[in-house]
């Protein structure tokens, strides 16, 4: 009677959740009829798809984009968004047949920091100063294989050792080896690393004298040059902020100065982000505290303007966090740099696909199926000879 | 309408409700679904309590959906894992004779077909 059930991955996912089970599984197991429409960057990711699957070879192809996030981490592919993963895939497909390279993605994503003329030279030798970079969303990507423990974040290290060139465990954990990643064994001052931590402080167990150092594992990628005057900067960007020991939930402004609203998404956990947009459903609801208002203004169900402002503004909010938009949109600046695709190629799909969704060819077949049998019996045998073209997506 | 990728060698197929077939559409590997013809694929279609539970629970999952089926319907779920791309073809409306849809225009017929029927989620 019993019987395991299968699975190729953790994106074969079929049979393996039902309702009937405990409480939070139930949860889980919900559909949310909620139809999110995609974001702007989420067509443009899969309108890129499109795009580069016409290039003549083409670039990436359905295929490999399935292998890339069927090879996701569990983890990842279980929480990440769906065009997410397709960003961070079509970024793997590219740098495996070089049409970008980690360098130039790096940079893209880091700035700054990583834009490196010779990749294989250690940037910082031993007794350099550094600061431990703040995570941020630019490098949550490659989590949780580039490590960096929380709490020495944004600290000033010193270089005590250059342990050597490793391949990015990121990159290894998705079948490809790209460039390697400095590690450094960089050391910190316990006394300023804790003394700074607000109420943290005060469970250190004893005051610690200047001369305990903290020593930790870190690589190139999460250290930035330290100044004076960068530190002087930062200072100002953080204001109070940092005190609290939680700074990595708030690292985000200096990226997204147009997104305020902190008290959305940036402090929510992944898995809660399904259910919180569903208090801004199309369908007005009583029980939905965003929409009972108009409801009583215009007793209709359309959305007011207002409305969807606020439903777009919180959207924003909760995918500033989001790995994926910002691999995607980085990938696409890349690529529009580089000219592999140009910003007009890229929205004329988007349009298309659109169009596609608002005309619904497939209607008109059900149409001519309901007006005409021979009609119908012809398009249940073959519906392929109907399409100008190929129907495919995934 | 150059709207779908063209590298995937795919092959359309239109499943047919009968009064005593249910159709409905899934892919439980990914997602796959005839975006040129239906446009963006809905975000529950993508989600992986729609993909794990259509395939198991298929009746409770449509429920949630609003479509209670009777007993006597019985349902096929389509599971679409790579190559084929379905829709379903979803009876008209119950009232409609067929020489009621023979002189409505096809714009008016048009606009009683919802996306959702064509995943099979929906009866018309």
């Amino acid at each position: 009677m019993s019987r395991t059930i299968g699975s190729g991955g953790p994106h074969d996912v079929g049979g393996m959740d039902i309702l009937s089970g405990s409480k939070e599984e139930n949860a889980a197991a919900k559909i949310d009829l909620t139809d999110k429409p995609n974001s702007h960057w989420e067509s443009c990711i899969h309108a890129l798809l499109v795009v580069l699957s016409t290039k003549q070879p083409p670039l990436a192809t359905t295929d490999q984009l399935r292998r890339c996030v069927e090879g996701l981490e569990p983890e990842a592919y279980a929480s990440w968004g769906y065009y997410d993963k397709w960003s961070v895939a079509l970024t793997t497909i590219l740098l495996e047949i070089g049409v970008i390279t980690q360098t130039e993605m790096d940079a893209e994503l880091n700035g700054d920091a990583v834009n490196r003329t010779e990749p294989d030279v250690p940037l910082y030798k031993v007794g350099d100063v550094v600061r431990i970079r703040t995570e941020d969303s630019r490098l949550r990507w490659r989590r949780p294989h580039l490590r960096c423990p929380g709490y020495i974040f944004g600290q000033v290290a010193r270089i005590e050792e250059y342990v050597g060139p490793f391949h990015d465990p990121f990159m290894l954990a998705y079948r490809c080896t790209g460039v390697k990643q400095h590690l450094y064994r960089v050391s910190m001052d316990m006394h300023a690393l804790w003394n700074n931590a607000g109420a943290a402080a005060s469970s250190t167990e004893a005051p610690a004298t200047t001369e305990d150092r903290i020593q930790a594992d870190i690589y190139e990628g999460w250290l930035e040059p330290y100044t004076e005057q960068g530190a002087k900067k930062a200072r100002l960007e953080e204001g109070h902020g940092q005190s609290s020991g939680n700074a990595h939930a708030h690292s985000h402004h200096h990226e997204h100065d147009h997104h305020h609203h902190d008290d959305h998404a940036h402090t929510q956990p992944a898995a809660e982000q399904g259910s919180e947009t569903h208090k801004h459903a199309h369908k007005h609801d009583h029980s939905q505290e965003h929409s009972h208002e108009h409801e009583h203004e215009h007793g209709h169900t359309h959305q007011d303007r207002y409305e969807v402002e606020c439903v777009a503004a919180d959207r924003e909010a909760e995918e500033v966090n989001r790995p994926g938009k910002v691999v995607g949109e980085a990938l696409l600046r890349l690529l529009y740099r580089k000219a592999v695709v140009t910003p007009a190629e890229i929205h004329r799909t988007v349009e298309a696909l659109e169009t596609a969704g608002t005309s619904l060819k497939a209607a008109d077949l059900v149409v001519y199926a309901w007006k005409d049998p021979a009609f119908k019996e012809r398009l249940v045998a073959d519906g392929t000879q109907f399409c100008s073209h190929r129907p495919c997506a995934c | 309408m150059q709207t779908s990728n063209q590298n995937a060698v795919t092959i359309l197929r239109v499943v047919a409700n009968t009064a005593s077939v249910h159709n409905v559409i899934v892919c439980t590997l990914c997602s796959c679904y005839p975006i040129g013809l239906l446009g963006f694929s809905p975000s529950w279609y993508k989600s992986r309590a729609y993909r794990s539970r259509v395939v198991r629970e298929p009746r409770k999952v449509l429920a949630e959906f609003g479509l209670d089926l009777p007993a006597t319907t019985s349902i096929r779920v389509h599971d679409s894992t790579a190559d084929c791309r379905y829709f379903v073809l979803p009876l008209p409306p119950a009232h409609l004779t067929q020489e009621a849809i023979n002189a409505m225009s096809h714009e008016e017929l048009k606009k009683l077909v919802t996306r959702d029927s064509m995943i099979g989620v929906a009866v018309l």
